[in-house]
This record gives C-alpha cells, structure tokens and sequence, in this order.
C-alpha cells in the first residue's frame, strides 16, 4: 500500500513527469516537460486518474453499445410482430375444411409428405365453380406439374380441391371455351327487350 | 325451365371500385341473391384489397418475405393467379403489385388517378410469379420482400364465378353477376340467353345507365370479360399509363387492341384471356382461335376481328 508519492520507475514515464525539487534522482528538467500536442502538467495522481478516465471512457462506451442494442431488438421486434399477429388472427378460419391439392399425375392428394413450403397449385382443369350437378368443363389447357421453391421453373398445376361450403369452388381455371359461342343478339325492333347488362372495361359505374 | 325475358329481376350497385350488376330469372329471389352477392363482395375485397390495411393480402405484402398463414378464400384466390400465369405464360403476373405503385396506382383507383405530381421512383419489373410460395397443407404464403401481389386481375372474376355458382345452389333458377364488365351466368338462362352489350370505349368516369354498346350478343353459359387499357388509364409525368402491365418491364403495355372480349368457360377464363390478348398484341388473334375462345377485338381505330365462332359486328356482316 502506497501512502506516499513515488516517482514512477519507467523512464518512458518520465518524460510527463514533473519534478520539483532538487535532489529528485529522476530530475531531468527544472521547468515542465511537454508533449507534441502542447504542454502538460502532471501530477502525483496522474496515472490513476487516466485510469479511472479510460475507465469512466469504458464504461460509458459500453452503456451506449447496450442503448444501440436494445433500439436493435426493439425495432426487429416491431417488424416481426405484425408477421406474428397476422399469424395469430388468420388462424380462426382455417377451422373450414382446408384446401388439398395434389401434384399433377397423382390421383389423390397424399398427407403427411411434402411439409416443406412448397408453391404447389393445381392443374388446369375444369371451370371455378365445380359443384357435382354443374357440367364439367370441356378440355383442360395444358396442365403442369407442381412447383416448389426448389424447382420454381415448372408451372404451377391443379387438381380437384375437396371443399364443403357453396361459397368454395375449387380454384382451377381454364382456357376452355363455353359450351355455346355468342349468338348474335336480335335486332331491337323484334320485342321490347330488357336494356342489357355490359362488358367493358372496368369502370366506376354509377 | 327457360324465363320470359321480361321476368327478369335487376339491382346494380357500386361494389370493388366499380360496379356490380344482378340478374335474376325469377324476380323474388332478387332480395336473397344479392344478399349472397354482397356477402361474397365482401369477403373478396377483405382478402384480396390491395389497399386495405386490414386485407389478408396486405398482411401478406408486408410480411417481409415471412409465410403468412391465410384463409382458404385467399388461398383460392391465390391458386387462381398463379394458374392463370402459367396458363398465359406470365403475361398475366400476379405479382405486378409493385410496379402498379411505382406508377402511382398505390391506392384506391378512384384516389390515385387524381394525383399528378411526379413519379420519383423508375419503373420496376414485376416480382415474378414463380417465387410466390403458397402451401395448401398448411394453408400459408411466403411472399419474398421485394415482391408485392396484386389480385386485381383474376379476383373479381373470381368473385363473379363463386357468386354466380352460389346464388345458384342458393335460390335457384338463372343468374348473371356481373362485376364491372367481367360477367358469369349460372343456371337456366332466360329464353333465348342474356343479352350482353359489349362496349369497346368506355373510360373510367363512365356511369353504367350512360354505355352505348357497340354490339349485342346473347349467351348461355360460361363466362364473358372485356380487358382495354382504356378504363384504369391516368396520367403521370406527361405519360399516359393504365393499369395492364407488361411483367418484364413493370410498364404499361403497348397494344395494337383497345379492347378485347373473350367468352370462356368461366369468368376467370374469360378475364384472363382477355387480359393477355392486350399483352400479346399481333399474336393475340390465333392464340385465342388456337383455344378456340369465342373473343372481338378492337382496334384504335374502331375496327374490329372476331374469332372462335365470336359473331360478326351488324356492320361488317
């Protein structure tokens, strides 16, 4: 334990040290040493108090990297949490019976395999609306295999989607024409018709 | 049983930025058909708005490329957009979200035509349709960061198909439902078919009381959509831009056509041919006959060809 000043042994040191007295065996100048950047007073207690500086200089270093590092989290927690809530709320409707799809060239979807996230459509093949009592549709415009994220080259193909509701109708659209082409319509002077309902572009209506 | 044409119950109101027209062939059954109507409306437009921050396919645009769990309507509807890609080779691409709100369509058309400062960002390519990730087992989609869906394409037809098929198993009898241009009939129809008018130079701020059709026609069955880059047009920076858009460029396509109208086997077939016949341009003609869709196009100056058995305009009989 040191109660009394001692000059430092290194003579590196010394060249910040300031003497004051006559007889110091480590006396090189009477008057202040100075450094390149202009001059400076050293005392005793000078390296504890450029230790406790670089200290404090820590210190404070490190309370601003864990400020930077909360505002991180913060703001990855604020973009994954619409991801998570969204999750959360579009979980009610799949209570109805989900949609099974099934590569095209298989018959029947088959559970239980191809878990990974897969972009698997269905085939071609039939009109939107595929209700047992409707007619099914002619011919089906090119199918295709299924797609995954690992083969994004194939097209996307369809099959038949089971579905309970009136309101699903199995997505599977075709290029496939009508049963029956346009007719042309009757000249207006034959009967009194209804003003038709008309095709064009989309528009505001009203 | 074929209806007297006269029998006919009608109720037209505004719905998805446009319009929405019923027909019924048995007048009382109006009140419940429309209620089916606007049920579906409803659901479609809170799965697929583009503009609603409370859509199931905002959820999905935003979700940073992270999968999103979705409805089965969603997933429907979804199924619907990716098919029609492939069927059209990419030319209708689900996935011109972005580009669309690079040009100023980034809200409800009937805001976003309004505006007219500049545009301050380029053209962007579509996202590209194949990267879209749907799982149907585990009903999910993962969009990637950089792409943004846009269902306006297939969704309303979509939504024309599942309404006309409902209201049919619902209430019975014939049905039309027509969705601003984009028509599905369902059921017996009225004697001697629907009568459709087929309107080629109908802007934005038409009113459906005001559309002279340039020709009539009668269907029976299957579905019939007219696609013009005349309707959703608006003006930025000096340049004249509509909402069909040319995937690899995320610009507005260029076309020999004004308008096309297909006849299909469904609605969503009739809306998707006809929206890649204005993308396909020259070549649009023997793609359709090649399919054998009954479809009219128009020209800039008002001629027309038909195809597929589509009849003939009075005029050039």
């Amino acid at each position: 334990m040191h109660n009394r000043y001692e000059p430092p042994t290194d003579p590196a040191a010394r060249v910040f040290h300031r003497t004051l007295g006559t007889g110091d065996p480590y006396h090189d100048s009477p008057t202040i040493t100075t450094r390149a950047t202009g001059p400076i007073v050293e005392f005793p207690g000078e390296a504890r108090a450029t230790g406790l500086r670089r200290l404090s200089k820590l210190t404070w270093r490190a309370t601003q990297l864990s400020a930077v590092t909360v505002v991180g989290f913060a703001t990855l927690f604020a973009r994954t949490a619409p991801t998570q809530a969204a999750s959360q709320v579009s979980t009610a409707p799949t209570t109805e019976p989900s949609v099974s799809a099934s590569p095209a060239g298989s018959p029947t979807a088959s559970a239980g395999h191809r878990r990974h996230r897969t972009a698997r459509t269905t085939t071609p093949g039939g009109q939107p609306s595929a209700r047992p009592d409707q007619p099914a549709t002619a011919s089906s415009a090119g199918s295709s295999s299924s797609s995954s994220s690992s083969s994004p080259s194939q097209a996307p193909s369809s099959s038949a989607p089971s579905s309970a509701s009136p309101h699903s109708s199995s997505p599977t659209p075709t290029l496939a024409p009508p049963s029956s082409a346009p007719a042309p319509a009757p000249p207006p002077s034959t009967a009194p018709a209804p003003r038709p309902t008309v095709s064009s572009t989309s528009h505001a209506g009203g | 049983m074929p209806t007297a044409a006269m029998t006919i119950g009608a109720r037209t109101f505004p719905a998805l930025g446009t319009f929405a027209t019923l027909l019924v062939t048995q007048p009382d059954t109006l009140g419940p058909a429309h209620d089916l109507l606007a049920a579906e409306l409803a659901a479609m437009d809170m799965a697929c708005s583009r503009f609603r921050p409370d859509s199931e396919l905002w959820r999905v645009n935003h979700a940073r490329g992270h999968p999103v769990p979705v409805s089965p309507l969603f997933a429907d509807a979804l199924t619907v957009a990716l098919a029609a890609a492939a069927l059209t080779d990419g030319d209708v691409d689900p996935t011109c979200g972005r580009s669309l709100a690079r040009l100023g369509y980034d809200r409800d058309f009937a805001l976003a035509r309004r505006r007219s400062g500049r545009l301050r960002r380029r053209p962007v390519p579509a996202g590209g349709w194949r990267r879209i990730e749907l799982n149907l087992d585990r009903q999910e989609v993962t969009v990637p960061a950089d792409a943004m869906l846009d269902l306006g394409a297939t969704a309303k037809a979509l939504a024309a198909d599942r309404a006309a098929a409902a209201i049919e198993t619902a209430v019975g009898g014939g049905v039309l439902v027509n969705l601003g241009g984009d028509i599905r009939v369902a059921g017996d129809p009225p004697e001697g078919g629907w009568l459709v008018g087929i309107a080629d130079d109908v802007g934005f701020d038409a009113s459906t009381a005001s559309i002279e059709p340039q020709q009539m026609v009668l269907i029976h069955d299957g579905g019939l959509a007219t696609s013009s880059p005349l309707g959703r047009a608006w003006r930025r920076d000096g340049m004249d831009l509509h909402h069909i858009i040319v995937p690899a460029t995320g610009r507005p396509a260029v076309s020999c056509w004004r308008t096309v109208s297909v006849a299909a086997a469904s609605c969503v077939g009739a809306n998707v041919a006809s929206t890649a016949a204005i993308l396909r341009g020259g070549q649009a003609p023997r793609w359709l006959g090649g399919l054998r869709l009954p479809a009219r196009l128009v020209r800039h100056d008002g001629s027309t060809i038909t195809v597929g058995g589509w009849p003939a305009d009075a005029e050039a009989e």
